[in-house]
């Protein structure tokens, strides 16, 4: 189960979409088998696991949420609007605090957790880059 | 009146503390050798591409290096295009990434248990 407020709160969001992130945009990576957009601005949310070996007090880790922004390397080789668009990004999760979304599955917190550098992918034949969060959530409860 | 005399041996407390840097160094790179065992088997099984050769599977590695009180734990493919499986398609093929959170997770909490084993003198 995925927090829908995480998807919610990106895909509505008018910066976002000025700098060409619109809601058909953003995508989880499991949907995705070839590169979606060969033009513009693309964001794949690729949901990872939560380990949780530490003896705490709370029985839950934060789930890992890899955020990567994508735009296709025959158009540009310039990351600064790749750049921009994780910054709104940080901004916009970062605010994630005590929400829920359409699925009332509650987030407690987003942590932000690092960046790549500046990336090829060759697969998709982009110049990315991603962020990296922790999604403190109870996907059990749900 | 009476007197109430305290006999103190404290030798063993002296030892313990004047030992326990040693001790310490050392039962961490004994961690750190276990888990190498560890992300190797990790990092095999849960790789999460279809074999075509087997040779990017067989060749995941974890290696310890301790030198002194610095210890680290090296993961590495030994095929040339890992580089391309952890960032190729989003990073849909990746595993050393996820595998430095994994293992690194694991090995503080082996610390953790570590330093409460080692207030009971081992």
């Amino acid at each position: 189960m995925l927090p829908m407020i995480v998807y919610e709160t990106l895909s509505v969001d008018e910066q976002l979409e000025d700098l060409g992130v619109t809601e058909g945009r953003i995508l989880e990576l499991q949907s995705v088998d070839e590169r979606p957009y060969d033009d513009g601005y693309f964001v794949i949310l690729n949901w990872q696991e939560a380990t949780t070996f530490l003896q705490t007090a709370i029985k839950k880790a934060p789930r890992i949420l890899t955020v990567w922004v994508h735009t296709p390397k025959d158009k540009t080789r310039d990351y600064r609007i790749v750049d921009r668009i994780l910054n709104r990004i940080d901004s916009l999760l970062l605010g994630i605090e005590q929400q829920s979304g359409s699925d009332s599955t509650r987030v407690t917190c987003v942590i932000k957790q690092g960046r790549s550098g500046n990336l090829i992918d060759d697969g998709w034949k982009t110049i990315a880059r991603n962020a990296t969060y922790g999604v403190l959530y109870d996907e059990y409860a749900v | 009146m009476a007197k109430i005399t305290v006999d103190f041996d404290d030798s063993r407390l002296r030892n313990n503390i004047k030992t326990f840097g040693n001790r310490l160094n050392k039962n961490v790179s004994a961690v750190m050798d276990y888990n190498s065992g560890y992300a190797t088997g990790w990092l095999k099984s849960k790789a999460p591409w279809h074999d075509d050769t087997g040779a990017a599977r067989s060749g995941l590695v974890a290696i310890p290096f301790s030198a002194g009180s610095k210890h680290e734990l090296l993961m590495a493919y030994s095929v040339t295009y890992g580089i391309w499986l952890e960032v190729a398609n989003s990073g849909q093929w990746a595993i050393i990434t996820p595998g430095m959170r994994v293992i690194g997770a694991k090995i503080m909490n082996d610390m953790q248990h570590l330093i409460d084993s080692m207030t009971e003198g081992r």
